[in-house]
């Protein structure tokens, strides 16, 4: 009967560890990768657009004087 | 646009330019974008295919991937959003600049209806806003030099030059001509008064108005302190050369113009801006033989008062009357064989016919009807102003000698068979007054010498004060 439980009791710790090493994992692995790739990602996208827009702005606006 | 509104000028950069400036940055914008996504994502696949070979490529794959796919969703997210804020920053600034279009547009609109200015042309009588402007550089026609897309102050012609759009920044300082005849517009932007002489041949229309015109000039603006400036040299040398013979005591030669040049001069004050232009029309009594005739007398369509001169030797009673008087002084009098009925007719056919005004309705501008010859004989003892004061004598509750002259004069005029004609003019003309004049002055007296004209300027000032408070004296 105690060895039942104790066989029981281990597994239950053993799941309890996995999926905290999964959480751990997600929350400070995957989330800040996530955070840190989208913010790379926006300011290298939003850069290249602003750059592009920039560059159409200076190629394309000829105000005449009035 | 319409073809008549297309001017040899370069658009103003808010109207068009600015919209294509607009288009052009997002189009571009757009295809930059595309080209920096393309870029990264042809480096993916090179990245893919070397890394068969070399793993650590997949790396380079990676980020290469990333670069593309962050251009194409953080990009596209900052092209709209930079479009937007684009669109929003030139919609306001072009707002405020269309605010300004509009207000210097309506000022300069205002400034042309609250002055009463169009342009009327002197030789053909067509009536425009404005007149044709001209480039002051290549001579281009400019039909329509005024606050719109082709610039709000300025508006820059298809030679470079900048030509002023509104009366704020010297406009009428432009050559002009006719819209429709082309012949050269001098009046500038001033306010037209028009003045047609009206009567039938030899009823002394242009003895009268050279008569009536030397006594405003020197005598009524002197009093005023108005100067009065030819419009040219034409109309200069023509009033001179009409003076000059009126001071010889001869007779100006017989008008033969049925559409006549208008005679202009200015009339201009420090109490008023802009100045006066007079246009008198003084055409050949033959005109009023036929409405066809009157056709081209376009000015009947924008006019400011009538004058109608009237030989009273026209009128069949009187022509009985003074027959044996006028056979002896027909040469010094010169009568008129133009009934006056007719010649009014003709007229009032002219205004119903070419001019849209409908038999039943009234004429509001003012109608001076001026009998010329007075001196003749004993009129002024009829019709003249010692017969009004002997009217005024016999009709004691009559106090206003202007009404008491309308009333002998419509009395006597019935007495001579002309009540149709009385009763016409009051049908037709809402406002009008008789005078009594001679535009020459008692030639018997004054034979070959310096014409003595008297009277000859009350109908003037009277109709000149109904069509112009500046000019009521």
């Amino acid at each position: 009967m105690s060895d039942e439980l104790g066989g029981c009791l281990g597994s239950l710790i053993g799941g309890l560890i996995i999926i905290a090493v999964v959480i751990a994992v997600i929350v400070y692995i995957i989330i800040p990768l996530f955070v840190i790739s989208m913010g790379i990602g926006a300011l290298w996208g939003g850069g290249s657009a602003v750059f592009n827009y920039a560059t159409a702005f200076r190629n394309n606006v000829r105000p005449e004087k009035f | 646009m319409n073809q008549q509104n297309v001017q040899p000028a370069i658009k103003s950069y808010f109207f068009e330019k600015g919209y294509r400036d607009l288009g052009n940055t997002i189009a571009d914008s757009w295809k930059l974008n595309l080209e920096t996504a393309e870029k990264f994502g042809a480096k993916f696949s090179n990245y893919l295919k070397e890394a068969q070979y070399t793993k650590s490529k997949y790396l380079f794959a990676a980020g290469a991937g990333f670069a593309a796919l962050a251009v194409v969703v953080f990009g596209t997210a900052f092209f709209l959003a930079l479009s937007a804020i684009h669109i929003v920053i030139l919609g306001l600034f072009f707002s405020l600049i269309y605010l300004s279009f509009t207000f210097i547009w309506g000022i300069d609109k205002l400034y042309r209806v609250k002055n009463k200015i169009f342009t009327a042309c002197p030789v053909c009588h067509h009536k425009s806003e404005l007149p044709v402007y001209l480039c002051s550089k290549c001579g281009a026609a400019h039909t329509n030099l005024i606050p719109n897309n082709y610039g709000i102050i300025k508006r820059t012609c298809n030679c470079g030059q900048k030509l002023p759009t509104s009366f704020l920044n010297g406009r009428s300082k432009l050559n002009a001509k006719c819209p429709h005849c082309s012949y050269g517009i001098e009046v500038g932007e001033t306010t037209p008064i028009c003045i047609p002489i009206i009567g039938g041949p030899s009823v002394g229309k242009t003895c009268y108005l050279f008569s009536a015109t030397h006594e405003l000039i020197e005598s009524i603006a002197r009093k005023n302190s108005w100067e009065t400036p030819f419009l040219n040299r034409q109309n200069e040398d023509l009033y001179n050369r009409v003076q000059q013979d009126f001071n010889k005591g001869i007779t100006p030669a017989k008008t033969s113009e049925y559409t006549p040049t208008a005679f202009n001069f200015f009339i201009k004050s420090k109490k008023w801006s802009p100045a006066k232009i007079l246009y008198f029309y003084d055409a050949a009594g033959e005109a009023f033989h036929g409405s066809s005739e009157l056709l081209s007398h376009r000015f009947y369509g924008y006019l400011h008062g009538f004058l109608i001169v009237i030989d009273p030797f026209s009128i069949p009673d009187l022509q009985r009357e003074y027959q044996d008087s006028l056979e002896t002084h027909g040469a010094e009098i010169r009568s008129s064989q133009t009934m006056l009925e007719d010649a009014f007719d003709t007229m009032l056919i002219n205004l119903e016919k070419n001019h849209k005004i409908k038999r039943e309705h009234q004429v509001t501008q003012p109608c001076a009807i001026v009998i010329n010859k007075i001196d003749a004989f004993d009129l002024e003892d009829r019709i003249g102003h010692n017969a009004v004061k002997q009217y005024m004598a016999q009709h004691p509750q009559i106090d206003d000698f202007k009404k008491a002259e309308d009333l002998l004069i419509k009395e006597q005029f019935n007495s001579w068979g002309l009540g149709n004609f009385i009763r016409k003019l009051d049908q037709k003309f809402k406002t009008h007054r008789f005078y009594t004049c001679s535009a020459l002055g008692d030639i018997s007296k004054n034979y070959n010498r310096e014409f003595q004209p008297y009277r000859v300027i009350d109908p003037l000032v009277w109709l000149l004060g109904e069509a112009d408070k500046h000019l009521k004296v």
